[in-house]
């Protein structure tokens, strides 16, 4: 059976979301390493006098539960805070990439309203408030540390409202795919 | 639901087998065993219509209310 428009756009987006879904994967096991070239001032004396192989053992060595520990303890709090924000927010935006893939797919199969979209759809507004908490969690924690407004002025007070929004519209569209799964149903039904 | 299809009293009564009716009324036999077995939600009156045509019957013959927590007459 020939493909309609929308299936042939659903197919494009399913690709597009598995690409970023698995560089979401990729970049969770850099975000360690990331965040203390950040927190570190660049690192770029790490990256001018090391080898490949070097640059790659301090990827994963950062992930040590002992440095974790250290910088927790002492005076790496800072870089601990991002690493676990972002981390957090890592792997929620791989689950509402995976939710989004999920529903893509009963679009190509041409069953879209279904229950089970009304649920992938209500798990990716989960994560999408979970993401605005941490957000909000770690705004508090820098005015706090660093006894300033300047916390409220970085891109992590944006994700507070950004991501509240986008959990509600997550959370309307899963209340219409159950609808339409419902009226489907009725449909169905009548002989 | 409260409406019982009361298919199989009339399908006994007229000697006819789920296929044949099926066949007659222009539904499948999936959909006609949904109508028998009480799980159908709604019927078009054109399917009631053909059902009656080909049993012969009037839609009370096949269609019976029963209230809410009352017994099946």
């Amino acid at each position: 059976m020939e493909k309609t428009a929308v299936q042939k756009l659903a197919r494009v987006l399913r690709v597009l979301v598995v690409i970023t879904f698995v560089c979401n994967l990729i970049a969770l096991f850099l975000v360690p390493g990331m965040a203390a070239f950040y927190v570190g001032g660049g690192g770029t004396g790490l990256l001018e006098n090391n080898s490949a192989f070097q640059f790659m053992r301090f990827f994963v060595t950062i992930w040590h539960p002992v440095i974790w520990m250290l910088g927790a303890t002492g005076e790496g709090q800072d870089w601990v805070v991002l690493s676990l924000f972002l981390l957090s927010c890592g792997v929620c935006t791989a689950v509402i990439l995976w939710q989004g893939k999920r529903v893509l797919d009963t679009i190509l199969k041409g069953e879209p309203f279904t229950l089970r979209n009304a649920q992938n759809l209500k798990r990716a507004s989960v994560c999408c408030f979970l993401i605005s908490t941490a957000a909000l969690l770690r705004l508090a924690w820098g005015l706090a540390y660093y006894q300033s407004i300047g916390p409220l002025l970085t891109y992590n007070a944006l994700f507070v409202p950004i991501f509240f929004m986008a959990g509600l519209l997550c959370l309307v569209m899963s209340a219409l795919f159950r609808q339409a799964a419902e009226l489907k149903e009725d449909q169905d039904l009548t002989i | 639901m409260a409406i019982m299809v009361n298919l199989n009293v009339m399908m006994a009564k007229r000697k006819m087998p789920l296929g044949e009716l099926a066949q007659k009324v222009d539904i499948t036999m999936a959909n006609l065993s949904i109508l028998k077995n009480n799980k159908a939600r709604a019927v078009r009156f054109s399917t009631l219509e053909a059902i009656c045509k080909a049993l012969d019957c009037q839609p009370g013959d096949i269609l019976e209310f029963v209230p809410d927590g009352g017994e099946k007459s």
